[in-house]
């Protein structure tokens, strides 16, 4: 992830820290993974849209996502 | 071993805390257990939410008004009210009054205080379990945790093998995790 997207904050291990702050019981493993993996794509797109891309670039990015479809998972499956 | 070290010991070595009416009852009978008051019975109102049922801590006071002069007696019993007052929820005025009189004993007892019990005090004002990261405050409650007994000994492996079982686990997820972002195509 950092080789390629060098741009945005590495903080996985943070991330972790303040989820299992929230949930720490061991029945809980994947409402840990899942809520870390959620912040790290949130922080990603944060700085996707602070740090790197030009305001035509974003405004493009912005439209792909509002447009994201669960017909396009079938589509990438 | 007394409820109230119970329940210090439950709450700050595990952090299991769900259950915050039971939690908040053995304190309150073990401070009123000198009273022969045992005037909440479990069974009997088990069906009845905690929330609703905010006379029960009302019992804490006098006829003043005041808390009552006993539960300043023993500050390890202090100690576990005051954590288990920090369990209130909106609406339970006795409970915030509870904290702020718990606070200052607590406050004007810490210069007299064994080193040990000081450390505990200290560590308690400047942060309630209720508050902080659950297992940060399990491993420094660990540390400052003195077994009386064998129970308590007990209780201490106990903790610590809880606490060292967890952390593996969550060792083990953040390396999955960690996998997941560096090598997202095995996935």
């Amino acid at each position: 992830m950092q080789r390629k997207l060098s741009f945005a904050r590495d903080r996985v291990v943070e991330g972790y820290f303040w989820i299992m702050g929230v949930y720490f019981e061991p029945q809980y493993e994947l409402g840990r993974k899942m809520l870390t993996k959620v912040g790290v794509m949130v922080s990603l797109i944060d700085d996707t849209y602070d740090a790197y891309g030009t305001l035509e670039e974003l405004a493009l990015f912005t439209d792909a996502i509002e447009k994201f479809d669960f017909v396009h998972l079938e589509i990438i499956h | 071993m007394t409820p109230a070290t119970v329940f210090t010991a439950l709450l700050s070595l595990f952090g299991y805390s769900d259950n915050r009416g039971f939690l908040c009852l053995l304190v309150i009978n073990q401070s009123v257990a000198s009273f022969n008051s045992v005037y909440i019975c479990m069974d009997d109102d088990a069906s009845i939410p905690w929330t609703k049922q905010p006379d029960v801590f009302k019992e804490l006071k006098g006829r003043d008004g005041k808390f009552k002069e006993f539960l300043t007696r023993d500050v390890e019993a202090l100690l576990s009210l005051y954590e288990a007052a920090h369990l209130r929820v909106r609406g339970e005025d006795v409970l915030d009054e509870l904290v702020a009189f718990t606070t200052a004993q607590l406050e004007s007892a810490l210069p007299d205080l064994g080193d040990a019990l000081a450390g505990k005090v200290r560590h308690a004002l400047n942060q309630p379990i209720r508050t902080g990261l659950t297992r940060v405050e399990a491993r420094s409650y660990i540390s400052l945790f003195e077994p009386k007994g064998h129970d308590e000994t007990l209780l201490l492996d106990f903790a610590k093998l809880d606490f060292n079982l967890l952390q593996k686990l969550h060792q083990k997820e953040l390396s999955e995790i960690t996998r997941f972002f560096c090598y997202p195509t095995i996935y």
